[in-house]
């Protein structure tokens, strides 16, 4: 750090330290000025998006702000709004379009809600010499934890100098050094977040379980549903604030594979003990069921409108604002399904199972290293996908498609839960390949269920107006003719998915004989 | 970036006075505005109670910009810098005297800054030199406050000539009127006359004010202190007329 960059720091103040000992040595010449006290309230997503993007979003009693974080500060502004009414959750809730702009990709589908508040007391001061000349400037800041608070949680200074008056900001600092003032080792915001205990973290659905190909089976699968059913129920208590969809959606993401595990290594725990655990998570999966159908629907609500001609728009938000009022009985639904006592039973059972303590009866696979029999499960998923490649014809019924959409999983989760025992370099355009696949096959499988969902509520709902009935019949051939049409790029994705290099690249690392995978294996020229 | 002068080649009459609150205008604007006091009496850098320039060595065209850069000093209003005087700047003229292409080597001087501001305010001396003239050639536009006298309307009428003899568009020149006395006869007379004779004159009149001269002791613009004054009034209403212009200046 060079001078100049000492000079502007910002720097700490010792806990004795008073401003006024700075009127005693100065004089006449430092001219304190009146605090300014603003009342801030931090905001960001659950998975610290804003944060994470290197910015910190607040609001003041009027205002709301988009900063840059810089070394736990606010710093410069990218973009405000002023007078906000209720309380925003998402970048479409804010009036100005460069801050919808910045905040979309930052936010995704995850809404912003109150991280903790704070008071930051601010006084401007000033150095004059002789001629009442400004030669050196100072911003005080002080931060409390809340209005109420008497003792500061932390106290910052920062000279401001003037150009053309170096030598005067660094007798200041000096100054302010021999006063016990030092660099300041972490912001107003590091302070505040940890005053509060929130600490930023990386969040994933893909957490590292600390798998070792030798591991006995249980010992891995454990690892692995512990791990994400520590995710589950994370997620599972943000679900009633209703802050964003996500909260739900990566919960029944977490229970799918805390079940998918179960099945795709088979015989790590007694068959009836799986049995009744795979049953359990279906019936807690199942409470959310409806919940998120509604939420698929009304986040597209946007793109169904531009799928019909304008005309027909109207008719088709009236059953939107159907699906709204019905998701709103569906949260509540859930709400006191997760408080109640059933339901804490159930995943009381879950954890109790799964626990480390908890002592199984041996099964064929329980304590067979983890390795071999995953590569074996894993060659057993590809060659069943392989054989419909052979099958899979254009004409194929949806069920078809629908069966292969669900081994396309099989072998994700296999691959997904197992990563670290898998060499990615070779793996890695093996994956994107099953991505591709998988994402086609998604779209396809999306498309069948909205028109059935759309067919149902048709159905259910016998009075329709006639426009109405135009609307949701347009959409449902829409959605069929987009799903026709990804048909023949499912078949393409397939093929490239079960080409002869990637055959070669699976043969290589998985098949049971070569399950030996050494170093010396070929390298695939494709990935 | 733009540069602006405040000129005239006669001596206490507002000169100084609009080049301070212009500068301070187009800060007060949010412009970054950096005021040159080429007047060795100093008087502007006075007025905002920064010390004379330090020496500094200027043999070419390189010391120059590095002395001028050297002695900015950051004024007690945010975005205006000011470069004072130094009693040295008489040695301007030898200066540009040795140079190439002398006649216009003070924009190339004024370019070096030019990253930094939007606009240069030049506090001129009030004489006809070659730095005059470099300054006329280097400036987007002149300002020159008239006092509504004899004297003064001869004084306007030589820079005319100055202007046609060199060669240089009069179309720069934004004359005004400066302490003016509506009151006095002599005075109404020769502002209708000039103002129909040069179409150029800026609309805005500012008044013989005892505020304006308290400048001195105040030790800051009249617009900062006494903005709603009514010569305050007359120096904001000038002000936006100049900004008005911006666009439209060279």
């Amino acid at each position: 750090m060079d001078s100049s960059d000492t000079l502007t720091a910002h720097l700490s103040l010792p806990p004795e330290f008073a401003l006024k000992s700075l009127s005693h040595e100065w004089g006449r010449h430092f001219v304190l000025h009146p605090p300014v006290i603003e009342h801030v309230t931090l905001w960001d997503t659950f998975e610290w998006q804003v944060w994470f993007s290197g910015s910190v979003f607040y609001n003041t009693t009027d205002h709301f702000h988009l900063c840059k974080q810089e070394a736990g500060w606010m710093a410069s502004e990218i973009a405000s709004e002023e007078g906000v009414e209720g309380t925003p959750r998402f970048a479409r809730d804010f009036q100005n379009p460069a801050l919808r702009e910045i905040l979309t990709p930052v936010l995704g589908l995850r809404g912003l809600a109150p991280l903790c508040s704070a008071v930051f007391r601010r006084r401007n001061a000033e150095l004059r010499n002789d001629n009442g000349k400004i030669v050196c400037r100072f911003e005080w800041t002080e931060l409390f934890g809340d209005a109420e608070a008497r003792k500061p949680l932390a106290r910052y200074a920062r000279i401001q100098p003037l150009t053309g008056y170096h030598n005067e900001a660094l007798a200041a600092f000096n100054t302010l050094q021999s006063h016990g003032v030092a660099v300041s080792q972490e912001g107003p915001l590091h302070v505040l977040l940890r005053h509060y205990e929130k600490h930023p973290r990386v969040y994933s659905l893909r957490p590292c379980f600390g798998l070792e190909e030798h591991l006995p089976a249980r010992t891995a699968v454990g690892r692995i549903v512990r791990a994400i059913l520590e995710i589950a129920r994370e997620n599972e208590s943000h679900i009633p604030g209703d802050i964003d969809t996500e909260f739900v959606h990566d919960y029944r993401i977490c229970i799918r594979k805390i079940r998918s595990v179960l099945s795709l290594v088979k015989g790590v725990y007694p068959p009836a003990e799986t049995e009744h655990i795979r049953k359990l998570l279906a019936q807690i999966a199942r409470n959310t069921n409806r919940l998120r159908d509604l939420d698929v629907y009304l986040l597209a609500e946007g793109h169904y409108m531009e799928l019909l001609p304008p005309d027909f728009r109207e008719a088709l938000s009236g059953v939107f604002e159907e699906f709204k009022e019905e998701r709103a009985r569906e949260i509540r639904r859930v709400r006191a399904c997760l408080k109640s006592r059933k339901y804490r039973e159930q995943m009381e059972q879950l954890e109790r199972f799964f626990s480390e303590d908890t002592v199984h009866e041996p099964t064929i696979h329980s304590d067979l290293p983890v390795g071999p029999l995953v590569f074996r499960s894993i060659y057993k998923r590809y060659r069943k996908i392989q054989a419909y490649a052979e099958e899979l014809a254009l004409c194929a019924p949806d069920e078809t498609v629908h069966e292969l959409r669900i081994e396309g999983k099989k072998l994700r989760y296999l691959i997904e839960f197992f990563t670290e025992l898998i060499p990615q370099s070779r793996i890695d355009g093996t994956e994107k390949r099953l991505r591709r696949l998988q994402s086609l096959l998604g779209e396809f499988n999306d498309c069948s269920v909205q028109q059935k969902f759309l067919l149902d509520y048709w159905s259910a709902k016998p009075h329709h107006t006639a426009h109405r009935a135009l609307a949701l019949g347009g959409l449902v051939s829409v959605l069929y003719r987009r799903q026709q049409k990804q048909r023949p790029q499912i078949q393409a994705a397939l093929s490239e998915f079960t080409s002869n290099t990637t055959v070669a690249v699976f043969k290589q690392m998985f098949k049971p004989q070569s399950s030996k995978r050494s170093a010396d294996l070929p390298r695939n020229t494709d990935q | 970036m733009k540069i602006l002068s405040s000129y005239s080649i006669k001596g206490g009459v507002g000169k100084t006075a609009l080049a301070v609150n212009l500068a301070f205008a187009f800060s007060d604007k949010g412009y970054r505005a950096l005021l040159i006091d080429l007047d060795p009496q100093g008087a502007a850098a006075f007025y905002f109670r920064v010390d004379s320039a330090e020496k500094f060595k200027m043999t070419d065209k390189r010391s120059l910009i590095e002395g001028l850069r050297r002695n900015i000093r950051e004024s007690d209003f945010p975005g205006l810098d000011i470069i004072p005087s130094n009693l040295a700047y008489r040695h301007f003229d030898i200066l540009l005297h040795g140079m190439k292409k002398r006649r216009t080597q003070l924009r190339n001087i004024l370019d070096g800054l030019k990253s930094d501001y939007d606009v240069i305010v030049l506090d001129c001396p009030p004489n006809i030199t070659l730095l005059s003239e470099n300054i006329f050639r280097a400036t987007d536009a002149i300002v020159v406050p008239v006092i509504p006298t004899v004297l003064s309307q001869r004084t306007f009428e030589q820079l005319l000539e100055f202007f046609e003899e060199k060669e240089i568009s009069p179309d720069i020149l934004r004359p005004f009127f400066s302490m003016a006395q509506s009151r006095n006869k002599m005075h109404r007379a020769i502002m209708n006359s000039l103002s129909s004779a040069y179409p150029n004159f800026l609309h805005s009149v500012i008044p013989f004010s005892a505020e304006v001269e308290k400048m001195g002791i105040q030790r800051m613009p009249l617009l900062a202190y006494a903005g709603n004054s009514s010569a305050g009034k007359a120096y904001q209403a000038l002000c936006e007329e100049i900004l008005d212009q911006w666009e439209f200046l060279k």
